[in-house]
């Protein structure tokens, strides 16, 4: 139908009010969302911080070690505790700003939420350490594994460290918190390189993986700690 | 539509907030009333799956407290609630439809509409923190409508609200209950005696009554009474009668009390309200009982 023609039936009947809109609306069999499309639009609301602190680190790994040459791995090592960060302060970011009423009452419930942030944030780092792992190697004398130890030590110390802060502490001053434990983890790593000579030396490794090992198992319970907890967060009685 | 509250309970260590609270609730407004303490936003949060129940089971048309299908059927407006520092109006929307699983289109569609309809639309791009008490209100008010909700429950909504935007709330209110259970807490006694058609008293996690506005008022009807007198003389009834309104005018004083028997001089009979009702068992009132 040409547009003349339109216009015209316009002008000469008027169209009657819609009867039973909503109704029929309401009908209408709604599209749901997929697992994919959930986790998708989860990623769009973690905060910019955490990508541009990513992409900072990176950087920094990528002129000290491909460009100046220097070994890097001191120095990744001790911003791995500030990538955990991310992580651990999404898992209270809810409570801080009271929208973790809003979200438990919600389809997908605040546990949903929280899983698929810290799927996110935990694969965007995963992906990230595998980056840095060949800066943080190329130009020190230690393997590849070894280099991947002494990287991951720092940050599932910072993991368990922040998660246990984050269950007993709330709100505003759990941030605070867990950004000191942070920065404690990185500046204490940086300080023992300087101090402890030897200290990724070959015959310590044994120590590094169990370290590794028990920080792991440390961290995943708090993991597991923190999920649960969110299912019923502690309410002041008001 | 039915939601069936069976004997719950909630204890907070040694006091307890809900005590064995029993209701069934069908298509229509609720309007839960009852002082600071009472138990009416714990009841309101585990009705809305946020507080586990001691004791007690819920349910709605079947579906468990905490079945995604039962939190698929709630909106909720809890009596605080945040949002994150970044969040325009638009973004709290969109990402409050994302939570309640709704397409990136239908919440576009959905937040237009709604902020619409809340007169928040020429400031949807605005940030929340720039918002004044009442315009939150509004945009939590919104936010409850995305997933147009079988069952609505709103910890006072109208809190933050001029008197205007109060009524308007109100007669949406009332709207929204005809084919949906709406439950409503709140302080402001106007709203509930306006808009529900049931009413629900708590008093220290107990429900007192639950029935219509005249089911209610039946234990102080035709005991109301109001009367003009000297302000030693106002001070003499305080003592004798449960008091219910205490108001200066000029050298006098209007009191309103309840009498059982027979009134003092001057006094002149008057119909009870839902205020009253409220005063009478939320105040020092109920010390005459």
């Amino acid at each position: 139908m040409n547009s003349n023609m339109k216009r015209l039936l316009k002008e000469c009947f008027e169209a009657p009010e819609p009867e039973k809109k909503q109704e029929f609306i309401a009908s209408l069999p709604s599209p749901d969302v997929s697992i994919m499309d959930f986790l998708l639009s989860q990623a769009a609301y973690i905060p910019k911080w955490i990508w541009s602190l990513s992409a900072l680190i990176f950087v920094v790994a990528l002129v000290g070690a491909g460009y100046l040459k220097k070994d890097m791995l001191w120095c990744v090592s001790a911003c791995m505790p500030l990538l955990a960060l991310a992580p651990v302060t999404e898992s209270g970011r809810s409570q801080r700003w009271d929208m973790a009423e809003l979200e438990m009452s919600s389809r997908f419930s605040l546990k949903s939420v929280l899983l698929a942030r810290l799927g996110i944030l935990g694969l965007a780092d995963l992906l990230l350490f595998f980056l840095l792992l060949p800066l943080a190697w190329m130009n020190g004398g230690s393997s590849i594994l070894e280099t991947g130890v002494y990287m991951l030590c720092p940050y599932m110390l910072t993991v368990l460290l922040g998660l246990w802060a984050s269950r007993i502490v709330h709100g505003r001053e759990c941030a605070y918190l867990c950004g000191a434990i942070a920065l404690g983890v990185a500046l204490g790593n940086a300080l023992l390189y300087q101090t402890i000579q030897g200290f990724y030396a070959r015959h310590n490794f044994p120590y590094w993986v169990l370290a590794f090992a028990l920080l792991s198992v440390g961290a995943v319970k708090q993991c597991i700690e923190t999920i649960k907890q969110k299912e019923e967060p502690v309410w002041n009685l008001r | 539509m039915e939601l069936t509250v069976d004997r719950v309970s909630k204890l907070y260590k040694n006091k307890i907030a809900v005590d064995r609270v029993s209701l069934r609730l069908h298509e229509g407004v609720y309007g839960l009333l009852g002082e600071n303490g009472a138990g009416k936003t714990s009841l309101i949060r585990m009705v809305c799956g946020v507080l586990k129940p001691s004791s007690g089971s819920i349910s709605f048309d079947g579906l468990d407290v905490g079945d995604e299908e039962y939190r698929a059927a709630l909106g909720y407006l809890p009596q605080d609630f945040g949002y994150y520092p970044e969040f325009s109006a638009q973004d709290f929307m969109y990402y409050m439809a994302s939570l309640k699983g709704l397409t990136k289109p239908v919440a576009r569609a959905k937040t237009r509409e709604l902020l619409e309809l809340v007169s928040l639309s020429d400031v949807a791009k605005k940030k929340i923190r720039t918002f004044s008490g009442g315009m939150k209100q509004r945009l939590g008010i919104a936010q409850t409508l995305l997933n147009d909700p079988k069952l609505l429950v709103l910890d006072e909504p109208t809190a933050g609200l001029d008197p205007k935007e109060r009524i308007r709330f109100r007669n949406l209110i009332a709207r929204l209950g005809q084919n949906r259970i709406v439950l409503l807490s709140t302080h402001i006694v106007s709203d509930v005696e306006h808009i529900a058609g049931t009413i629900l008293l708590m008093k220290k996690g107990k429900m007192l009554h639950q029935g219509s506005l005249e089911d209610i008022t039946q234990v102080i009807r035709g005991k109301v009474y109001q009367c003009l007198m000297e302000n030693h003389e106002a001070q003499e009834l305080t003592r004798l009668y449960p008091i219910i309104n205490y108001r200066s005018q000029g050298e006098k004083v209007l009191l309103r009390f309840v009498c059982q028997g027979d009134p003092p001089a001057g006094a002149v009979k008057v119909t009870a309200g839902l205020e009253d009702l409220y005063l009478y068992y939320f105040s020092e009132a109920e010390g005459h009982e």
